[in-house]
């Protein structure tokens, strides 16, 4: 008999969650790249979708069934089985980056350095918003890497601060994004960050650290860039009368002209241009004369340089 | 306070059995003490009652606020109504709480075994098999979405019509 891994519940949350980005993957991938597929190319992606929204429907609706904690019956081996099937049919996606040239062609390379900035309210509401069970005890925040194709391939390191109100930091510890590149090891597969929950729901948690690896074009020439993902949800975005984005975050106070430009997953929104910035207030307004919305489960990310 | 009735619907890990818990805000003007008899209505898309139950089913106090409903041979398209009957009528209560369930666990169950074939078999499947699972259970898992719309509809014998062909796929794959 084959070796099963036995999942916790929050690393089965983990599997639905990254099965349910590489099901947005592969729509993103299909759509943009479907001129340059052969039918092969096509009939791979098109399987592969198909596999791993079956293998999410039955391992969500699932979920609630499964004992995580009295010794697995057949049921839950087989309930694991199908998990694991999940997170190997997920992998698959990983490698997209590599696979038919299916690149974002809107892609600029940032500079070396990135810091990214999450807020968890915002991941939370996301993850609620599409009944995927969540344990409270956890933060699991989406993959960044995986959820912005640009970033396929990078491997950082980052540091977790807790910084309540936006002001003062409270915490600090180091999180390393599990790595996928490391064959045999269960855990290297979720791609996705999760670090045990010591705070208030109100606040930031930020993430920084260095991406290695990445271009260094693009950017301003200062071999740094900074990335700010706001997802639907986040209390720090709102829209003007005019139906602009608002970015407001207590840590801009005092800065100002370094807005590059912002994007929607891969939907560039503006260039370097259309934007304003107010030190005074903390905020910047985004220019969006297409209209574009935040919807559930998508992201708006803001190149600062 | 007034009393609103409600019901929930509770599925359970074997499909052969569902729950259905009170839930009503019983207290103030209307506690228990005030209403004299419950009972459940329970009506298939034909509007017959539920096999080997009569309608309405006793659902007194003393039996605790979970009524287990046992027998289940198919995924159903149901009525449900609670309905208490008060001692004193107080006005702005609601003595009668309804919701319309499809329930699904014959189908992800069906779901649940295609998928543990296909995927954990240890021996390699053609591709032909693959294929059939593959869209069989897509097809199953659009059944079932299909009889929680036609509910939006009230429309009870097209989401039982929905549960039947979701059920035919589940006995016409060969596993």
């Amino acid at each position: 008999m084959a070796v099963i891994n036995l999942y916790t519940a929050a690393q089965v949350q983990n599997a639905l969650l990254r099965g349910q980005v590489a099901l947005l993957l592969i729509s993103q991938r299909i759509q943009s790249q479907f001129l340059y597929f052969n039918p092969l190319q096509y009939s791979t992606f098109k399987d592969l979708q198909y596999d791993i929204y079956c293998l999410w429907v039955v391992c969500t609706q699932e979920f609630s069934y499964v004992d995580f904690v009295d010794v697995p019956d057949t049921y839950v081996y087989q309930y694991f089985e199908l998990v694991g099937a999940l997170i190997e049919k997920t992998k698959q996606v990983d490698v997209f980056g590599a696979y038919g040239g299916a690149t974002n062609p809107n892609y600029v390379p940032p500079a070396g350095g990135t810091v990214v900035v999450v807020n968890p309210s915002g991941a939370l509401n996301f993850v609620k918003s599409n009944n995927i069970p969540f344990n409270t005890d956890h933060v699991i925040l989406a993959n960044w890497q995986t959820l912005y194709a640009p970033l396929y391939g990078q491997n950082p390191s980052i540091e977790i601060f807790t910084d309540q109100g936006g002001v003062d930091q409270r915490d600090t510890q180091t999180a390393p994004i599990y790595n996928y590149a490391t064959p045999g090891d269960e855990s290297t597969l979720l791609q996705s960050i999760e670090w045990t929950y010591f705070g208030t729901t109100d606040g930031y948690y930020t993430i920084s650290g260095v991406v290695p690896g990445s271009s260094s074009g693009g950017g301003s020439g200062s071999g740094s860039s900074t990335y700010i993902i706001v997802p639907f949800g986040s209390p720090n975005i709102s829209t003007d009368g005019d139906g602009n984005f608002v970015y407001t975050d207590n840590r801009l106070i005092g800065k100002s002209g370094y807005f590059a430009n912002a994007t929607m997953l891969t939907q560039m929104l503006v260039d370097g241009t259309d934007f304003t910035s107010n030190p005074a207030l903390g905020n910047m307004t985004i220019t969006n004369p297409a209209g574009f919305t935040l919807v559930p489960g998508s992201f708006l990310i803001i190149f600062v340089n | 306070m007034s009393l609103i009735t409600s019901i929930e619907y509770l599925p359970q890990l074997d499909p052969s059995f569902f729950e259905l818990q009170d839930t009503s805000n019983y207290g103030g003007s209307d506690p228990k003490a005030n209403i004299s008899t419950r009972t459940l209505s329970i009506l298939q898309s034909d509007g017959t009652a539920l096999p080997n139950y009569p309608n309405p089913i006793a659902f007194p106090y003393s039996g605790g606020d979970v009524f287990t409903i046992s027998g289940l041979t198919q995924d159903l398209a149901l009525k449900i109504t609670l309905s208490l009957t008060p001692i004193v009528n107080h006005a702005g209560s609601v003595y009668t709480g309804e919701i319309d369930i499809a329930t699904q666990r014959f189908l992800q169950q069906g779901e649940f075994n295609i998928q543990v074939q296909k995927n954990n078999s240890t021996m390699p499947l053609s591709a032909y098999a693959n294929s059939i699972y593959r869209n069989n259970t897509m097809d199953i898992i659009i059944e079932a979405e299909n009889a929680q719309t036609a509910l939006l509809y009230s429309d009870f014998t097209g989401s039982q019509a929905s549960l039947q062909r979701g059920q035919n796929i589940i006995n016409n794959t060969q596993l």
